[in-house]
């Protein structure tokens, strides 16, 4: 009972990483049909820009004087500058080829994450090798009748679902989130009814981009170590949690990251040498639902008109 | 004065023949300076000059129908020097085996580019795994031949299918879904062969295969050296040869393809599945066929590599050879045959040159297909929208006659 509530924290711990890479992947599908397969590398692109950061606070004398403080700073830093990054990726990258036909963007996108792991692996002294990532989280842990809750775990899992609760206030009840919502279902016509398509779209790439910044710093910090070439399994990871929800829905990539983190984790628990294979299962999964229902858990099921 | 005119008219004449005799000089030049001098600086202005000429091509509409129509004259011309040449390159390389070397590396990926063609270039479906159906050939046939002790011919052959049948394996999930979810399921592909391959006792792990049979013909392996009329010839000689037959092989089925219905309902496929499908194509049957096709292509090109290398691991087969791979198709441009070939050519011996810079060279990869895809993205040479010469329009109207009567 003991081991299964500990996996039971462990896949909450992977699957909230998931969904918030999941979550970048669902808006961009749901806004412009676009899958963007450098979305994965915007992650590691985070932890990358955050070590120098964090060694440059740490020189200055900041980070012993209020840690805590000076740590949420630099985190509130951090998903700005992906933000910035994500809408960097919009002008420069997806807007010119939005009339070229989605296999071009497509593959765009695909080079500029090839680009943005190559260019981390030669820009960075010592890149080709894993790097040591600060522990931003609180360290130490909880021990509950036998089950050993650490703090950092718990602080993933609780930020995860801040950033959630909040992004679904803004998606539900702000402005922005209704033209979102007016976007992903009829962009010509939420055009003439006054919206500012570009605008919008460019914000859905910062708070996608912003939350796999965040997604990449916890994963970096959970694990304390980060690697340029993490970002491609990140990205289709939350790729297929976006795809087993069903693209375009944004509760749904949260289902779908839950869901493949969990299958994930116990896979690797119970199955023997499942560690070696716990991707393979999860891909599995993936192909298993393209199968049989292509639309996700929660997708609507989509008939192409003529 | 009309004298002057007819003397005037001749010399031009004489010109326009002359013009691809002296193209063909220029290309086959910088070809040749571009492999046989193993220095970066020289590679460089050639490539330089390369581009030059091209963009002269594109940009110079008198330049560019001079070219094309004498091109268009003298095609059958131009086939027998190209090949004369291609034959006739390892002759002048009897002392640099290494430069032999690099040529066959990239007849295997012209081989490999023409594959993923008929999927992303032609049928329109991104393929971003495509390193494991060649990883899956190699693997198949390397262990039939060291595990077995399955002759090559054989072996070969069942490595193509087999990673046929994993090509009409992936497709199969995503018929009826997009392309993003076909770039998932290929990438997933690619991960999963990986890491199998990787974890697997059977297929050596980590280490790989080694010890990989030559391939033997006529009862003499390739390995071993050829003495002509006193000269010693080095391996790689032989196997140049030896892998030029599928590179040509792989041209003429390329092109077969693209010229036959399939390839046109490849190309309906990709430029509206819908309307292809409501004009009675099978688009299923398409989508596979062109994954099949295309893992064939990969199957082969795979067992030749493992047969000639002799020696192969997972890291031959991982997502940076399929983005590799994928940058060549775009390059040379998607669709045209002639243009995948160049493209893969230039992507697989232009990096052997700059290897102080092998470092950079992914992130080259990547920028090169970025960069292609911005910019220009029908590749170096643009597929034209096919044409259907009056042959064709005439047997249309017969049968259109035939009905009317």
């Amino acid at each position: 009972m003991n081991t299964f509530l500990q996996l039971l924290i462990s896949a909450l711990l992977v699957s909230s990483l998931y969904s918030l890479v999941a979550v970048g992947f669902t808006m961009y599908v749901g806004v412009i049909n676009l899958a963007n397969f450098s979305h994965g590398d915007t992650c590691v692109l985070g932890t990358f820009l955050m070590m120098p950061l964090f060694l440059y606070a740490t020189k200055l004398g900041w980070i012993s004087a209020s840690t805590g403080l000076v740590i949420l700073i630099l985190i509130i830093l951090l998903i700005f500058l992906t933000g910035l990054w994500g809408a960097a990726i919009y002008t420069i990258l997806v807007k010119p080829l939005l009339a070229a036909p989605r296999l071009i963007l497509l593959l765009a996108t695909v080079a500029a994450g090839q680009v943005i792991r190559e260019a981390i692996r030669v820009i960075y002294p010592n890149g080709s090798n894993p790097q040591v990532f600060p522990k931003l989280l609180p360290a130490g842990s909880l021990n509950l009748s036998g089950i050993t809750l650490g703090y950092d775990s718990l602080t993933i899992i609780f930020l995860t679902i801040i950033c959630i609760l909040s992004l679904n206030f803004i998606i539900q009840k702000t402005k922005m989130g209704v033209a979102m919502r007016a976007v992903s279902q009829n962009a010509d016509v939420a055009q003439m009814m006054g919206i500012n398509i570009e605008k919008t779209i460019i914000s859905v790439f910062v708070i996608g981009s912003a939350l796999a910044g965040m997604a990449g710093i916890l994963n970096g910090s959970y694990y304390g170590i980060t690697k340029f070439n993490l970002g491609s399994n990140l990205g289709i990871k939350g790729f297929s949690a976006a795809v087993i929800g069903g693209l375009g829905d944004f509760k749904g990539a949260i289902v779908g990251g839950v869901l493949l983190g969990f299958i994930e984790v116990f896979a690797a628990a119970y199955i023997p040498n499942g560690s070696q294979y716990q991707d393979v299962f999860s891909f599995l999964a993936v192909i298993a639902f393209l199968i049989f229902r292509p639309s996700g858990i929660l997708g609507e099921k989509i008939f192409e008109k003529v | 004065m009309e004298t002057i005119n007819v003397k005037n008219r001749k010399t031009q004449f004489a010109l326009r023949k002359l013009v691809t005799p002296f193209l063909l000089i220029i290309v086959v030049a910088l070809l040749y300076s571009i492999v046989v001098f193993d220095n970066w600086l020289i590679t460089l202005i050639s490539l330089a000059i390369g581009v030059a000429l091209f963009y002269a091509y594109a940009k110079l509409p008198g330049f560019k129908t001079i070219v094309t129509e004498s091109m268009s004259k003298d095609k059958i011309l131009l086939l027998i020097v190209g090949l004369l040449a291609i034959i006739a390159v390892p002759l002048t390389l009897r002392t640099q085996p290494y430069i032999i070397h690099i040529l066959i590396i990239a007849q295997i990926s012209i081989i490999l580019a023409l594959g993923l063609n008929f999927q992303v270039g032609s049928t329109g479906i991104p393929n971003l795994g495509y390193a494991a159906f060649y990883g899956v050939g190699a693997y198949t046939s390397a262990l039939l031949s060291t595990k077995f002790g399955v002759s090559f011919w054989i072996s070969i052959l069942l490595a193509g299918c087999l990673s046929a049948i994993f090509g009409w394996l992936v497709g199969l999930p995503t018929l009826k879904t997009r392309s993003y979810h076909m770039a998932l399921v290929s990438i997933a592909f690619g991960l999963v062969t990986y890491i199998l391959l990787n974890n697997i006792a059977f297929t050596g792990g980590p280490n790989g295969i080694k010890n990989i049979p030559p391939p033997e013909l006529f009862g003499k392996s390739l390995f071993s050296s050829l003495r002509i009329f006193g000269n010693t010839y080095p391996v790689q000689f032989n196997f140049y040869y030896f892998v030029l037959v599928f590179v040509l092989l792989a041209f003429v089925v390329s092109r077969f393809i693209f010229n036959s219905k399939i390839g046109l309902y490849f190309n309906a496929v990709r430029e509206d599945e819908i309307a292809a499908k409501c004009s009675g194509i099978n688009t299923s049957t398409m989508k596979l066929l062109a994954f099949s096709i295309g893992a064939f292509f990969a199957g082969i090109a795979g067992s030749l590599y493992a047969h000639y290398i002799g020696y192969i691991s997972p890291e031959n087969f991982n997502m940076n050879t399929s983005l590799q791979i994928l940058g060549m198709v775009i390059m040379g441009g998607m669709d045209n045959i002639a243009g995948v070939g160049i493209g893969a050519f230039i992507l697989s011996v232009a990096p052997e040159k700059f290897r102080s810079l092998a470092d950079f060279r992914m992130l080259a990869t990547g920028l090169i297909i970025l960069l292609m895809l911005m910019f220009r993205p029908s590749g170096i040479i643009k597929q034209q929208i096919r044409k259907y010469t009056s042959k064709h329009l005439m047997t249309e109207k017969l049968t259109q006659g035939e009905h009317h009567g």
